[in-house]
């Protein structure tokens, strides 16, 4: 079960810190 | 630790994939982004300012807002809409949400059920449609994070041409936008069609995303 939520996590981590930077990214230019 | 990835070896493929291919993208990104910056006069940036640039994260996300509304419609399509002999279809007789006994919810959920299928109300409904809330979140996040990106690299383009900016809702007004946008989606519905009816005729022995080699061609979503 451990093994599992690491993935999930790795993955969620993953892509909120996409959407997060790149969102900022564009948004810094406002 | 061997078990460990062995247990996780689809996931961690595909994560190294991606990072691999992100890696390739920024390199070949910020080579090209400079090539036209010197093109135009202007000066080339460095690696790490061009990982934060506009130009990488819209080229990024245009892409990322895509595949997650490929994937989140794939989900919510395949409860109501069926192929008739496709794999990634169910079955005609189970169109729809299907009935608590089939979804184990409920007092049908089994010991081991998540413990969201056993309650009623509101945190049951959240959870069973937390995949398709969760993909269409990201499609939303992804396709505004492309849009504001791709915004400023509009804008940029259009002082360097001394042009007037535009505003964010200008921005969303442009053919630039659109096609970004719908150039990406074309491919997927395609790709998303292609896997519904190929799978009716067409086999990959081992795959669960191919019915069993032997499964007759109307046989309607039986992963092999």
């Amino acid at each position: 079960v451990t093994q599992m939520r690491t993935m999930f996590a790795v993955y969620v981590v993953l892509i909120a810190a996409g959407l997060v930077l790149y969102i900022t990214v564009g948004l810094a230019h406002l | 630790m061997r078990l460990w990835a062995r247990h996780n070896s689809l996931s961690l493929v595909f994560l190294a994939l991606f990072i691999a291919a992100l890696i390739g993208q920024s390199i070949a990104g910020q080579r090209a982004f400079n090539e036209q910056q010197l093109q135009h006069g202007g000066e080339g940036i460095s690696y790490t300012r061009y990982l934060v640039s506009s130009h990488f994260g819209s080229a990024v996300l245009e892409n990322w807002q895509s595949e997650y509304l490929q994937f989140a419609l794939f989900i919510v399509a395949t409860v109501w809409l069926i192929q008739r002999g496709s794999n990634e279809s169910k079955p005609p007789g189970d169109v729809g949400r299907e009935s608590d006994h089939k979804q184990l919810v409920g007092p049908h959920a089994q010991r081991n059920s998540p413990s969201w299928a056993r309650v009623e109300g509101l945190g049951r409904r959240l959870y069973e449609n937390s995949l398709i809330i969760v993909m269409a979140t990201i499609f939303l996040a992804a396709w505004f994070g492309q849009s504001v990106t791709a915004w400023t690299e509009y804008n940029a383009d259009q002082r360097e041409h001394g042009a007037s900016s535009v505003s964010w809702l200008g921005y969303l007004d442009r053919p630039d936008f659109w096609e970004k946008t719908l150039q990406n989606w074309q491919s997927e519905f395609l790709a998303v069609g292609t896997m519904a009816v190929f799978t009716i005729y067409l086999r990959q022995r081992g795959s669960p995303e191919s019915k069993p080699v032997g499964a007759p061609h109307d046989q309607t979503g039986t992963s092999g």
